[in-house]
């Protein structure tokens, strides 16, 4: 017993110190390395923008104090009360043959190079537009959200959320004069659906709520309901009573249900606003047919 | 000097003969560091004055950074922090002891071989920014042997942005961020 005991504290060590090992293997010679390998990173956002009133260079730093706007003219600088102070000048580059600059230019057609320099250390490169009116003003923070248009979101609340393959349930399959047909919602439980669609810096999230649904038999009787009703074989809630045979209404009666959602978005995880609901229709050709009573002999 | 490969793209005409110069032996760039020209009498035949070359801040700073980095490629592959002492201060001076403290843990050395893409951004008389985008080829090497002497490299792109300013009549590295090139 006490072997294996000792059996086992030994693999438990040999797995720690292997582990451990493996970890924190020193480099080899002839291995590739990184000159300056502790240096911290210097990777954050810049971003240029044009508007109808110039050119704004804004700088996402998180620790820099945001929202702080200069004013425009000559080399650009800010001051904030808790944050850095930055500048933006002009990068003269002359001929210069510099590789990333040529390619830089390259992605940013018509644009000069802006030196950002802040004193809280930041430094970046800003491709502002040759024909800016004026120096760009410099903003300390993300740039600011565009409007989005209540309209074009509500025009698209359906194809932003994604709606489940519903469809209209009927039993019987042949419905019956005088016999009561179920109907329900057939592929939807009736929960609250969710999409979003993203597009650059916005988040557009829609959410759908069924506020009801409408009936539509085809024979001239409607029924506004909030039920789904309930898939055969249960016996569904939703009934009706079809009086005469859908021979005389080309073959079959045209069943609509219009089920209404109340509908909301919001931008970038922001309030809920309301938007108008949205109705989604869905129709079934329901065929009804007349029983017939026959005579036989009896005898 | 052994291992160093630089090939530099530069601002100007004027500031690429610099670095030429700075790339082409193992001395130290001859730069005049002042600003204003000066004339001198030389012991010429001819005895026509030589104007030594007025250097811009760009050219200043360039060769300065060009001299940093062979310093620094010999202090870590020397493991001597006192190497690179001329050509950096402050934060990065105390960044390279720390990297070669760890360097002497591991029990390497560090064979740089980059080629260099950069460029000169004066923010004042005193001070300035090189933005650079380094090819990467290095290597570990044995700390006493220094073998190998030639290895395959990564061939990484890295943009190393460098803050430096002037002490005096030099340059020197004060600071650096770094950030990977996709």
């Amino acid at each position: 017993m006490s072997r294996m005991r000792s059996a086992i504290a030994g693999l438990l060590v040999a797995l720690v110190v292997g582990s451990l090992a493996s970890a924190q293997t020193p480099p080899q010679p002839g291995e590739t390395a990184s000159p300056r390998p502790n240096l911290p990173g210097g990777s954050v956002g810049i971003d240029v923008v044009s508007g109808p009133d110039g050119v704004t260079i804004y700088i996402g730093l998180i620790e820099l104090a945001p929202g702080t706007e200069s004013s425009p003219g000559g080399d650009d600088t800010i001051s904030t009360t808790d944050g850095p102070n930055c500048a933006a000048s002009p990068i003269n580059i002359g001929n210069a043959s510099v590789g990333w600059v040529r390619e830089g230019l390259a992605a940013h057609p018509d644009t000069v190079p802006w030196a950002v320099n802040c004193d809280s250390g930041y430094f970046g490169i800003a491709w502002v537009p040759t024909d800016a009116p004026a120096a760009p003003d410099v903003v300390v923070g993300e740039p600011p959200i565009p409007a989005v248009d209540p309209v074009a979101v509500q025009a698209s609340v359906l194809g932003i959320v994604p709606l489940p393959p519903m469809k209209i349930g009927a039993n019987p399959d042949v419905g019956l004069v005088a016999m009561p047909a179920w109907f329900w919602v057939d592929g939807y439980d009736g929960s609250t659906l969710r999409g979003s669609r993203t597009l650059g810096r916005i988040t557009i999230e829609v959410e759908i709520t069924p506020a009801g649904y409408h009936w539509t038999f085809g024979d001239g009787d409607v029924l506004d309901t909030f039920s789904l009703g309930r898939p055969y074989p249960i016996e569904s809630d939703l009934r009706h009573t079809y009086e005469q045979s859908s021979l005389m209404a080309g073959g079959t009666f045209g069943v609509r249900l219009d089920i209404t959602f109340n509908a909301r978005y919001r931008v970038n995880g922001g309030a809920w606003l309301p938007l108008a609901p949205v109705v989604q229709t869905y129709t079934r050709e329901y065929p009804v047919q007349q029983l017939q009573s026959v005579l036989t002999s009896s005898r | 000097m052994a291992g160093r490969l630089q090939s530099v793209s530069l601002a100007s005409v004027a500031l690429a003969i610099v670095i030429v110069t700075a790339c082409g032996g193992d001395d130290e760039p001859s730069v005049t560091s002042t600003p204003t020209p000066t004339a001198t009498r030389t012991a010429s035949t001819t005895n026509t004055p030589a104007v030594t070359p007025t250097l811009s801040i760009e050219e200043e700073v360039g060769t300065a950074y060009l001299a940093y980095w062979d310093a620094y490629a010999q202090a870590v592959l020397n493991l001597d922090t006192g190497l690179v002492e001329g050509s950096a201060a402050g934060e990065e001076l105390a960044s390279i002891r720390a990297e070669i403290e760890t360097l002497q843990a591991d029990g390497v050395a560090l064979r740089v071989v980059v080629a260099h893409d950069f460029l000169v951004v004066p923010t004042s008389e005193t001070a300035a920014t090189v933005v650079d985008e380094v090819t990467n080829n290095s290597f570990y090497v044995n700390p006493v042997t220094k073998d190998p002497p030639e290895a395959e490299g990564s061939g990484e792109l890295t943009r190393y942005t460098f803050f430096l300013e002037r002490a005096g009549e030099r340059w020197v590295v004060t600071r650096g961020l770094r950030e990977e090139v996709d």
